[in-house]
């Protein structure tokens, strides 16, 4: 195992901020289940099934502002397999970069976890806006990744204080 | 901890490798079967000599002459179903267009009869025909019913950042003046891609509707 004298996680298995990439990285992989189904055989589209679900929780789940710029994307190509691939590569990109600076140099690593906190606190704030894309996929979706994101909020800032505290 | 990201990352490349041949599989062979099966429709443009093919043995569009020997002059889903309007030598018609999923999308387009050029007038908006006094009678802010977009997810998806169109049910029937394109009235009606709409719109004219 790998020592660093950062004090976010020399003792615990997970931090607020990976748990919120992890997050994001699933959520990502969700949509796509019904996405690939559906090229192959459309009528999955015709009603609402488990994967319709998994679709819209996977899509509150994960950034605002992602959501938004891969619904533009949509619109702009109308094509889902863009759509697709934008999502995988946004996970793979966040994965692989937070992998780095998350567990990087300690004043790196305070920074991102700073920015992870203020990011999420602008997701949650902007979720609250009573726009109508905020109500796309129901009430149940947004709840659950709004609920979600609170929680990622929460460890994030408690990492933080505790850094804080044995600084 | 490096280790399970290490693995989630390496989940992702390896779904995107395999999307990436699935996908393919998927979404050209299933476009290859759909072409197996013969589907033919032809139906003329009043007062014109232009009609509307749709086939899947040739390009679909707009033909001019003869049904079996014709030409074709604008190629492209056009649909003759829901309605069209031919004023003077302008032609306006619903443009079908497929997503990479087969999701039917729909514009208002304007076709010059005599030059071919077209142009979009309102984008996702379905023509159901011409009211009394003239205007163009529409259905905007809809997707076409055979989306299921009260259910379909990727309709809610689409709408999420259109105020052009919606997934639920506040669509809206506009009328629109063919000399310029302007939507000159609007009214809201969820009823508007039923057979309703010849009995409340179609068959009156705008100040009747307005009224």
């Amino acid at each position: 195992m790998r020592k660093i004298r950062f004090g976010i996680d020399v003792r615990r298995a997970m931090t607020g901020a990976d748990l919120y990439v992890k997050v994001l990285q699933i959520s990502s992989i969700l949509p796509l289940l019904y996405i690939f189904t559906a090229t192959g055989y459309m009528a999955i589209m015709g009603s609402r099934n488990v994967l319709s679900v998994l679709f819209d929780l996977g899509m509150c789940a994960i950034p605002r502002v992602e959501a938004l710029a891969l619904s533009y994307l949509y619109r702009l190509t109308s094509s889902e397999i863009f759509v697709y691939f934008a999502l995988l590569a946004i996970a793979l990109a966040v994965g692989v970069a937070t992998d780095k600076i998350l567990r990087g140099a300690p004043d790196a690593s305070v920074k991102a976890h700073r920015i992870v906190a203020a990011l999420i606190g602008f997701d949650l704030v902007l979720r609250l806006i009573p726009l109508s894309f905020n109500m796309t996929f129901g009430l149940p979706a947004e709840a659950a990744g709004w609920i979600v994101r609170a929680v990622c909020l929460a460890l994030v800032i408690r990492d933080l204080k505790e850094w804080e505290k044995n600084k | 901890m490096n280790d399970s990201k290490f693995s989630l990352n390496a989940l992702l490349i390896v779904l995107m490798v395999f999307s990436a041949l699935g996908l393919f599989v998927t979404d050209k062979l299933y476009d290859m079967a759909g072409r197996m099966v013969v589907m033919y429709n032809y139906a003329p443009i009043e007062g014109t000599d232009l009609g509307i093919k749709y086939s899947t043995l040739e390009p679909s569009g707009i033909y001019r002459g003869p049904e079996n020997n014709g030409e074709l002059v604008a190629e492209g889903d056009f649909g003759y179903d829901w309605g069209a309007a031919v004023i003077g030598d302008q032609l306006y018609i619903n443009e079908y267009s497929m997503t990479s999923v087969d999701m039917t999308l729909c514009d208002l387009v304007r076709i010059d009869t005599k030059t071919f050029d077209r142009e979009v007038v309102q984008k996702n908006t379905i023509l159901r025909g011409r009211c009394r006094s003239g205007e163009l009678v529409c259905v905007g802010n809809a997707f076409l019913p055979s989306n299921k977009p009260e259910v379909n997810s990727l309709c809610k998806f689409y709408a999420m950042t259109s105020n052009e169109v919606r997934a639920d049910s506040t669509i809206r029937v506009l009328f629109i003046d063919p000399e310029t394109g302007k939507v000159v009235y609007s009214v809201a009606d969820s009823n508007a891609l039923t057979n309703v709409v010849k009995k409340r719109y179609l068959d009156h004219t705008l100040e009747e509707v307005m009224r």
